[in-house]
């Protein structure tokens, strides 16, 4: 069932030009010299329900412009939006009671207040029955130790505190779609770790769907089965990570500890990519050969004493991603 | 001298660039002198004077009052708080400027912008409905305009003796406007002192707000004699002296206190 | 009915908590409870100087003004503790405030409205009333049952009045990000329009006041007719009933191009 679906959408800013010194601080009273920016540029995209997508792109790419747009707080100049079937323009506030969102930038809680005094108001606004505001309250100290620090003031909270106060402020209405702006922003181990395993549970226990948007990669290794990303306002890749990771990166590696220096290492389907004295570096594609025939090959030809594998960072793949996508100027496929 | 002049000179720039800032200070400015002059011919019709002052002195009188309180305006209450208050004034300190040079000339920026923003403007519009008044002569204009830039200096330095009392309470609150608003009454803005009772203009002799607004336009409306306005421009003078030297003072104290308890 | 209730209860929670946010800083309230008196003293202590010399301004006499004077700092007051948020409009936008609210399942205006009450203003109202009160008694005002309730009507209506012409002008921060300066001529502009009887200005002026921007129905009208003072208009019906009305239509208008600011806000973004 698909939940979330844009149509060519697209935004466009106008951007007055200031000019340098006084003369152009007069001239733009006067005559101001006005710029269009192409924010975002005909994306379009379906997300199916308890899907966890991750959403990347370089900064300035027009990730935070869709979500906006998506979350209806940004009207696109042109294309659609439908959550569950419904425009968040047209029918706001209908869309809005079914969303959950987190921006890492600008806090949802409300700052002099206490964190429980915000779930308080929350649960007004969103009319939340007293039982399923107390099971959710119990579920988020489960996962998220909520109440260890319900009672502080949101501004006097650490970092951590006040994104787990977040994620449970935008779950408390038991949305069926979650979007997080950077949830793991300026995290410690300890705080992405809580984040990640919180959007897991809600994923797998209520089907919940996720948006994700990050520019930490990890996240998107332990949670993401999608990537969708965006460069210059275009859809650069969509698709199954584990489909774009073996596009852009498809190698993996295998590292030998030979009993002997010297002995060249040849198998129709690797490449010795760097030989130091004991230790030989092969690459191979995924697609081509299994690890496991690989080892299972050379361990018959060769005097094979220890072996490792080695993936292919998911972050030398994104790197991959930008550099193409700037080369060519334009999506690699939509 | 060059860093003060920049300061000027971005303080200017930065209020140019809101160019709908601009036309409501204007607005503002515009309604304050119709009022006041609406007012004045109400009140004046049926009599020839009032303390005796006469309708034409009176108008110029209210006239010039607004077109000086438009280029009279400082900010140094509103950045010094604002310093204060997020802590980053012992920073200041260590620059190598002024600091109190600094708040002026960002005050005579903002001033200056003024002139061009609100005070000709407002002087040329105005000119269309009332009958602007000309100085006497070319002299007492000169006087006059010396006697302003006296009277810009106590304004100047009486609001920054408030704001300096930042640095003991942080929060101005709602000081300022209480200062605005006593300014209003006693400094001659409004009404002329002369039309306050005689006890009255005695206390407020011994102050030195009458000589903010009272004096220059005395001047200006041409009611005083030679000797008055030498006297005038003299106690003009000694306040300004007076109260730089309690802003020093009060500022080295300040700084005391800042590098004791930090920021 | 319980859509009524639902608002209600949202209504009053975030008023209670905005409160309470304030009541964490004491000092303040107490500062500005201090101050605010001493601001009020030199407006009338103005009028009496005023006064002494001219004996009469337009014919209204000392008690006629301070009557005027009273009755507009009620409504002042009123609008200055329930609505004084229309003034920082611009710190809403600049800050995503509105964002946030845009996120809710809940009315935009409605929750602009109810997110701030302004403890501080207590003491504007403690002053009105006290000037007014003072007026009263200078002007042999007649407490009977039909004139106290003519009073709240009007002085509420004027409240509304006022706070849909800030929520009207300040809206123009969704367009350029500050509303500071618009703020400042309107409060200076309803100054000089609601302490003053509106009869120093020439006929035109007053007709703007009462078709345009209705500020004559602020404190001008209704005070004529407590008086028995002839404002040389001939209106449709009694104050107590054209400031309401006015009062509400100033509103429907306040709303309508709120809404449309924050159409624009959401097309431009921040």
């Amino acid at each position: 069932m698909i939940v979330i679906s844009a149509d060519q959408l697209s935004k466009k800013f106008t951007v007055i030009r200031r000019e340098k010194g006084l003369k152009g601080a007069l001239s733009s009273l006067i005559h101001p010299e006005k710029i269009t920016v192409n924010a975002v540029d005909n994306v379009s995209l379906k997300i199916e329900k308890g899907e966890i997508v991750g959403f990347i792109g370089p900064n300035g790419a027009g990730k935070s412009t869709t979500v906006k747009m998506m979350t209806g707080i940004l009207h696109p100049t042109s294309g659609s939006v439908e959550i569950n079937g419904l425009s968040p323009f047209k029918d706001r506030k209908k869309v809005v009671r079914e969303l959950g969102v987190v921006f890492g930038q600008r806090t949802q809680l409300y700052w002099d207040l206490r964190l429980g005094e915000s779930f308080e108001l929350l649960k007004r606004i969103y009319q939340i029955s007293d039982s399923m505001y107390k099971a959710n309250m119990k579920q988020m100290d489960e996962v998220l130790g909520i109440n260890e620090f319900i009672h502080i003031p949101v501004r006097q909270l650490s970092l951590g505190q006040r994104m787990r106060g977040e994620l449970a402020a935008a779950m408390l209405h038991s949305p069926p779609v979650l979007f997080l702006d950077e949830p793991t922003i300026g995290l410690d181990v300890e705080g992405k770790h809580s984040i990640r395993k919180f959007i897991r549970e809600i994923n797998q226990r209520y089907g919940t769907t996720v948006i994700l948007t990050t520019h930490d990669l990890d996240d998107v290794e332990q949670l993401c089965s999608r990537l969708i990303v965006i460069n210059h306002g275009r859809i650069v890749e969509d698709g199954p990570l584990q489909d774009i990771a073996e596009r852009m990166a498809p190698y993996r590696f295998l590292v030998l500890e030979i009993a002997s220096p010297g002995i060249g290492i040849r198998h129709p389907l690797a490449d010795t990519v760097r030989q130091n004295g004991n230790q030989v570096w092969l690459r191979f594609r995924k697609s081509e050969i299994s690890a496991s025939r690989l080892i299972s090959d050379l361990c018959y030809s060769y005097p094979v004493l220890d072996l490792k594998i080695k993936e292919p960072d998911i972050e030398d793949m994104i790197r991959e991603l930008y550099k193409l996508n700037d080369k060519t100027g334009s999506g690699v496929c939509n | 001298m060059g860093a003060y002049l920049y300061l000027a000179k971005m303080k200017l720039m930065a209020f140019l660039t809101y160019r709908f800032e601009v036309i409501t200070s204007l607005g503002t400015n515009l309604i304050i002198l119709m009022a006041s002059v609406f007012l004045w011919k109400t009140a004046y019709s049926g009599t020839d004077a009032i303390s005796g002052v006469t309708e034409s002195q009176m108008l110029t009188y209210t006239i010039i009052s607004v077109l000086l309180s438009s280029f009279f305006s400082s900010n140094i209450e509103h950045s010094l708080q604002e310093r204060i208050a997020q802590g980053n004034i012992a920073l200041d300190f260590l620059k190598p400027i002024n600091l109190i040079f600094a708040y002026l000339s960002e005050d005579i920026g903002i001033s200056m912008s003024s002139v061009v923003s609100k005070l000709i403007p407002v002087l040329i519009i105005s000119a269309l409905f009332v009958q602007v008044p000309l100085p006497g002569s070319w002299l007492s204009f000169l006087v006059f305009l010396i006697s302003s830039m006296l009277s810009y200096l106590i304004l100047w330095l009486i609001s920054a003796l408030i704001a300096v009392l930042c640095f003991w309470t942080v929060q101005l609150g709602e000081l300022k406007t209480v200062k605005d608003g006593i300014i209003l009454l006693i400094s001659g803005k409004i009404i002329p002192i002369r039309m306050f009772p005689k006890w009255m203009q005695k206390v407020l002799s011994f102050m030195p707000f009458q000589y903010v607004y009272q004096t220059p336009l005395s001047i200006y409306i041409n009611r005083i004699t030679r000797q008055e306005i030498a006297f005038s421009l003299f106690i003009q003078a000694i306040w300004v002296l007076f109260l730089s030297l309690a802003l020093i003072m009060l500022w080295n104290k300040a700084r005391k206190h800042v590098f004791i308890q930090g920021g | 009915m319980d859509k009524l209730r639902y608002y209600l209860s949202v209504a009053s929670y975030s008023m209670k908590l905005s409160m309470k946010k304030q009541l964490e800083y004491p000092m303040e309230i107490i500062s500005c409870f201090a101050m605010i008196p001493m601001m009020y003293a030199t407006g009338i202590l103005l009028l009496y100087f005023l006064t002494q010399n001219l004996k009469s301004i337009g014919g209204w006499t000392f008690p006629q003004l301070a009557f005027l004077y009273g009755i507009g700092d009620l409504s002042h007051g009123i609008m200055v503790v329930f609505s004084v948020q229309n003034w920082f409009l611009d710190r809403y936008v600049n800050r995503g405030e509105f964002d946030r609210m845009l996120l809710r399942p809940l009315n935009v205006f409605f929750q602009f409205s109810v997110s701030y009450v302004n403890i501080i203003g207590i003491m504007d109202v403690l002053v009105g009333l006290s000037v007014f009160i003072y007026s009263c008694v200078l002007v042999k005002f007649s407490w009977t049952f039909s004139n106290i309730v003519r009073l709240v009507v009007i002085i509420l209506g004027a409240a509304l009045i006022r706070s849909s012409i800030f929520t009207i002008f300040c809206s123009v921060a969704f367009w350029t990000k500050r509303c500071s300066a618009v703020t400042a001529l309107m409060n200076d502009m309803l100054e000089r329009t609601t302490l003053y009887p509106m009869t120093i200005y020439p006929r035109l002026l007053q007709l703007m006041l009462t078709l345009i921007i209705p500020v004559a129905f602020i404190s001008f009208f209704p005070s004529c007719c407590f008086l028995g003072i002839d404002s040389s208009f001939r209106l449709p019906a009694d104050a107590a009933v054209m400031t309401p009305a006015i009062g509400i239509i100033t509103f429907i208008l306040a709303q309508a191009v709120f809404n449309w600011g924050l159409r624009n806000y959401e097309s431009s973004g921040s």
